[in-house]
């Protein structure tokens, strides 16, 4: 009996593996998805992680010299990580099924709740990550009760656990899945030119890098994440502080490092004037934000400049907002999402009217907006009158309210530049109802920072 | 080595579409004597194939099997598109019981789901499991004397009775090795010594007490493979091959039965086959264990590695880089006078994909082409926003300078400017009109002005600009793609090979910013990359080129002699991702350097899409074959055919032969040239056709895993003299143009419907530096 249930088990597994693997890049999945909420300061020294790898993976980093345990759903332990490495208990079914997605197969001996533990040492190092069943939601939700709400929070999930018997618990919640298929954005944000000769680029990644160009003949120092001299372009060489941090821990040679007083020990890590690294600072670290800014400052020989950006989430079923995304210099705000149904447009024909906005920092106040539409001409004389194709006006709307109408390419936007703004700009008739394509405004969206 | 003539008397049979050859004796006199028969096998050292029964694997046993003619439709299909052989394979199944220990799978259950595929290739066991079975072309080396080595991937799949990732710790095998000998009319296949390549047993106790043990099971079966080493060919002909698989099972829990899951461990080993003596030896272990590594020969014939990935199954944490796995990012190089290896240090790491592009410049450095394999969806990395960035490592600096995004900065020619319109049209769905008019825009700009480059890096450019047409021109890491460097050529005015030229095709793109680090349908797009090189400077440029006709996976890229590049074989979408439901792509095709534009050619006969291989060979034909899947969803083999989709039941053991349209036209006939030469030496070449001849090319012997072959190359020779009776050509002055090892030396002329190059001379480049440099 035992050996057929294994069988059954395992061949469920194989099917699991198909199926899992098949829908990783589609389906709808689940309809909600697991977030970490920020741990309990009594889980100090130990790193929790969420992490979506092949299914909501919990990694725990235990840097304490405590032992932490983690409980399973009958409150027995079934994984201990501690200063000595990972242990499991072999009795514990848990241990079988949160090992991989598909789980193990769970031994006779492992059925019972009542079995008598049987640690074994499984790694040497002092971290793990299990595939924790509570990690995961399949109940039917009413979805569109939620929709309206901001988090979209639906429920909350803990794993209970000891450090050297003190009861503590991992908690997370449970989401939306939303932004199933959203992705992380990055863009720089204009702050005038880096300087003469010196150019960046983004190179997307699950940690982004960037790419230093120093055509100049000035010196291109990058500071780290503790503002210490990181990165030096200059002569044709590129030199890392390998003492600093941040090359420490995330530059892409390591090098020996020599104590030194000042902090400083440049080495030559590359030829070239070209410079590729990776950047942490692009990542959005509040697991809850939908966008994040940053900067990252250089010095040109010894004048200081900053690299501003920001990123984002940015759902992928999307077009029009990534429209405004590709054609813009700013990252549009994401989740101002409005009431498409409720609004009474036009539908276009085509080739369907299209517009890319661009806003300019002024270098006295506000921002310079340069619409720029295909298929569609400003026909100021024609407004309030009746709809024809392929002509209209714009209407700007800044931090959600009707801000101005707009008959022309270019419009300064006289704002206090001290704080950021959302804009939407949209096409509409001359009747003023919004154009449509395919039931979709012809808008776009941009996030104004201060400058 | 060489092989007494003697007459096949070769039994053909038809069945199920395919041709099945099978031999029923080799009657041959005089044969090998060098090696021992076995009790199964005839005098003369053939094995006996009776009514398709096993033999014992001995070293030095072979098997012949009939090389049918080329099958066209007519003369003119052959002329227009070439045509392939019949396929054919080793008659013979070996039983390696004899070396190894039991095979195949001991789960004492059966999956009642699991319908064995009873074919040819492989003995069957009584409940019906494969346990021997012929192995395919995964890998594949032209040695110097014509003769092949080759070896097979992921043996043992095809035994998995539920799922493989469960158990293929258990039935994943060595693989075997074989030397193929192509005649005129039969083709032989011998068994090396040892069979597998010298498999060394590496298992590791990963715990205090050996409570982890790498190689908790049997350590003959599975410890050593040769799977997923690279090889090259070094100065003296002798083959070399770094790394290897370790198949164990994590956590390696061994009651009730063996379970886990199936972890790769890359293997520091170096190999040595000798093809004079038919054998395999250890070399010295490289510094670092390496799945997936490449191989470059330096010009002073040093042998520089990089990548790979020491366990294939790594954590990824993104705000936890030191808990997180890469690839292994140190390089080392095997010193040939020294015969050890050597970590180049700290600023010679680089983080690169598993089977980096890479390929030795003119001026001596090794260039990485932003392409290589991902691996998905376990083949994350951390830091893999770095595999975008193209780059070069200098042996002498011992560091790496990065020369660009890979794809851009982005040279706007009347082919790059529709290519880019087409995918930048507003029907495409990928991209929204405002996106698409602002980008018609730019490039109604550029293309104003002649030779117009989009730089990523011009100031002035919004970012949304930038990454679109990063995304437009598919640039970026690109994944199970091609990466041919196109003939290297001298120029007209200083004879200095000052350029390098390579066409990447196909292959996935990589989704950077998602966990995995690639898409999964093929993709069409092609693009060549330019790198200009001076004392002071390299400097790196992208352009277009017509798409492939079809999206495609895996495809196989051959250089030919002409400069033109066939491409063979592959799917649909990433076999590794979706194994076995990818719809294979039969249909071949050519590029053009003069249109740079691919058309189709003839159709393959077999399906080939993971693990496929392809070579020139000396005479200027194409060998085809490998062809080893993964099982069907990681689970087990299913012969899901009828749908039109790859055959992942099992392996195929099967090559055939394309013949390009020129070896049915009037061929030039190159009659002598020296055995060997050196740089700056100028070359006599006899030859009747000395007018006409075009080009005098040097091909490197082409040594192929995984589409990687890094020393691919093809040398173009200035002609300084020419009269009747021949030409006199020099050869380069600097080594990196020709580093030093067994080349094919070909002519080339002109006819009505194009270049038909001769069938080639071997030659040996010399120069290897073989000073121990401590």
């Amino acid at each position: 009996m035992g050996k057929r249930s294994a069988t059954w088990r395992r061949w469920v597994a194989a099917a699991w593996l198909f199926a899992g693997v098949a829908g990783a890049h589609s389906g709808p999945g689940p309809q909600v998805r697991a977030v970490l909420l920020p741990p309990d300061p009594a889980w100090d020294g130990v790193v929790i992680q969420l992490r979506d790898t092949l299914a909501p993976q919990i990694l725990l980093e235990n840097q304490s010299d405590k032992t932490v345990e983690i409980l399973d759903q009958h409150d027995v332990p079934f994984l201990r990580i501690g200063p000595d490495g990972v242990h499991a208990n072999l009795t514990s079914a848990a241990w079988y099924n949160t090992y991989s997605t598909t789980g193990l197969v769970v031994p006779e001996k492992a059925r019972s709740p009542q079995a008598s533990p049987q640690w074994s040492q499984v790694s040497a190092r002092t971290s793990w990550g299990w595939f924790d069943p509570r990690l995961s939601n399949e109940d039917e939700l009413p979805a569109a009760d939620l929709e309206r709400q901001a988090r979209q929070v639906v429920g909350q999930w803990r794993i209970p656990a000891q450090v050297d018997g003190q009861r503590r618990e991992i908690r997370g919640e449970y989401v939306m899945r939303r932004e199933e298929k959203r992705q992380r954005r990055v863009h720089f944000m204009p702050s005038g030119k880096l300087a003469e000769g010196v150019v960046a680029q983004l190179v997307p990644g699950p940690i982004d890098a960037i790419l230093l160009h120093n055509r100049s003949s000035q010196a291109v120092t990058v500071l780290g994440q503790h503002d210490e001299p990181f990165i030096l372009i200059a002569n044709g060489q590129v030199l890392a502080n390998v003492a600093s941090p941040t090359w420490r821990e995330w530059g892409r040679v390591q090098l020996p490092v020599e104590v030194t007083q000042s902090g400083v020990q440049w080495q030559q890590v590359a030829a070239g004037d070209r410079f590729s690294w990776l950047e942490p600072r692009t990542l959005i670290t509040d697991s809850t934000a939908s966008m994040q800014h940053w900067s990252i400052a250089l010095r040109v020989d010894d004048q200081p400049v900053t690299l501003h950006g920001m990123s984002s989430w940015q759902s992928q079923e999307d077009p029009q907002t990534d429209e405004s995304h590709a054609t813009s210099h700013m990252a549009q705000e994401h989740g101002a999402h409005h009431d498409h149904a409720a609004m009474s447009g036009i539908e276009v024909t085509e080739p369907a009217p299209a517009l890319a906005v661009v806003a300019y920092p002024d270098e006295v106040s506000g921002w310079n907006i340069h619409i720029q539409t295909r298929h569609f001409r400003f026909a100021p004389e024609a407004v309030n009158q009746d709809h024809r194709e392929g002509e209209g006006h714009a209407h700007v709307y800044v931090d959600g309210k009707k801000w101005a109408r707009v008959y022309g390419a270019w419009y300064h936007l006289s704002l206090p530049s001290d704080a950021p703004h959302t804009l939407r700009v949209e096409l509409n008739a001359n009747t003023h109802a919004p154009l449509l394509n395919q039931g979709q405004p012809i808008e776009a969206h941009l996030q104004l920072m201060p400058h | 080595m060489k092989l007494t003539e003697c007459a096949p008397r070769a039994d053909v049979r038809l069945g199920l579409g395919l041709i099945v050859l099978a031999l029923s004796v080799a009657g041959c006199q005089g044969g090998r004597d060098d090696v021992g028969s076995a009790s199964r096998a005839d005098d003369d050292g053939s094995a006996v194939s009776d009514d398709g029964g096993v033999v014992p694997a001995q070293p030095g046993l072979f098997s012949k099997a009939a090389v049918l003619p080329v099958a066209c439709a007519s003369e003119a299909e052959c002329l227009e598109l070439g045509g392939f052989t019949p396929p054919f394979e080793e008659p013979v199944i070996y039983d390696r019981e004899a070396s190894d220990s039991q095979l195949g799978n001991d789960l004492p259950i059966d999956n009642p789901l699991r319908r064995t595929e009873r074919t040819d290739n492989c003995e069957f066991d009584e409940d019906d499991r494969p346990i021997n079975c012929k192995p395919g072309a995964g890998s594949i080396a032209l040695l110097g004397d014509g003769d092949m080595l080759f070896f097979s991937a992921l043996e043992g799949t095809e035994s998995a009775e539920f799922s493989i990732v469960t158990e293929g710790g258990q039935v994943l095998i060595n693989e075997q090795t074989r030397v193929l000998s192509l005649g005129d009319e039969e083709a032989t296949w011998t068994l090396p010594d040892p069979l597998d390549g010298g498999a060394v047993d590496e298992a590791r106790c990963l715990l205090p007490g050996c409570l982890l043990n790498t190689d908790a099971d049997d350590p003959r079966r599975n410890s050593g493979s040769l799977f997923c080493a690279d090889i090259n060919a070094l100065p003296n002909g002798m083959l070399l091959a770094v790394g290897g698989t370790n198949y164990y099972s994590e956590p390696g829990i061994s009651t009730p039965f063996n379970i886990g899951v199936v972890e790769l461990e890359g293997l520091n080993a170096a190999r040595l086959f000798n093809p004079d003596t038919n054998s395999w030896i250890q070399l010295a272990d490289m510094n670092f264990g390496r799945w997936y590594p490449t191989l470059v020969s330096l010009a002073s014939g040093d042998q520089f590695v990089a990548s790979g990935v020491s366990k294939l199954l790594k954590p990824v944490y993104p705000d936890n880089p030191l808990q997180s796995g890469r690839n292994v990012v140190e390089t080392e190089t095997y010193d040939l006078g020294c015969a050890t290896w050597q970590d180049n240090g700290g600023p010679a790491q680089r983080s690169l994909p598993l089977y980096p592009r890479m390929h030795l410049l003119p001026n001596g450095q090794v260039y990485y082409n932003g392409g290589g394999q991902a691996f998905n969806p376990f083949g994350q990395a951390y830091d893999q926003a770095l595999w975008n960035i193209v780059g070069a490592y200098d042996p002498v600096s011992r560091s790496w300078t990065d020369l660009g995004y890979a794809g851009l900065p982005l040279e706007l020619n009347a082919l790059g400017l529709d290519t880019l319109t087409q995918a930048l049209n507003p029907t495409n769905n990928e991209l929204g009109q405002a996106t698409a008019s602002i980008v018609t825009n730019l490039l109604e700009d550029l293309a104003g002005a002649p030779a117009s480059v989009f730089d990523p890096v011009m100031e002035g450019l919004s970012n949304g600009v930038v990454e679109l047409v990063q995304n437009a021109v598919f640039g970026g890491f690109r994944g199970s793609t091609t990466s041919v460097m196109l003939p290297l050529k001298p120029d007209p005015q200083t004879g200095k090979y000052a350029r390098a030229e390579f066409l990447t095709a196909g292959g996935v793109l990589g989704a950077v910013t998602a966990t995995s680090p690639g898409a999964v349908l093929g993709v069409s797009a092609s693009r060549i990359d330019t790198v200009t090189m001076s004392d002071e400077e390299m400097n790196y440029r992208s352009r277009l080129t017509g798409p492939l006709n079809q999206g495609r996976w895996f495809g196989q890229a051959v250089l030919l002699p002409t400069g033109e590049v066939m491409m063979f074989s592959g799917a649909s979408h990433d076999e590794v991702v979706l194994p076995g439901t990818a719809r294979p792509i039969t249909q071949t095709e050519i590029f053009d350097p003069t249109t740079e534009t691919w058309r189709p050619m003839a159709t393959q006969n077999n399906p080939r899409t993971y693990h496929n291989s392809a070579i020139l060979l000396p005479d200027g034909r194409v060998l085809v074959g490998g062809h080893a899947p993964i099982d069907t969803g990681y689970a087990y083999s299913i012969n899901l055919t009828g749908l039109g989709i790859s055959p992942n039941f099992g392996r195929d053991p099967s090559f055939e032969i394309y013949h390009p349209p020129y070896v049915f036209r009037a061929r030039p006939q190159l009659d002598a040239a020296p055995d060997s030469v050196s740089v700056g030496e100028i070359l006599n070449v006899r030859t009747p056709d000395a007018a006409d001849v075009e080009s005098v090319v040097l091909v490197r012997r082409p040594t192929l895993t995984h589409l990687v072959d890094g020393d691919q190359r093809n040398v173009e020779l200035a002609i300084v003299e020419r009269d009747e009776a021949g030409l006199r050509v020099r050869m380069p002055a600097e080594q990196a143009v020709v580093p030093p090892g067994e080349y094919m030396l070909f002519i080339v002329t002109r006819d009505e419907q194009g270049l038909v190059p001769s069938v080639s001379l071997p030659i040996v480049v010399s120069g290897a530096d073989l000073a121990c440099q401590i």
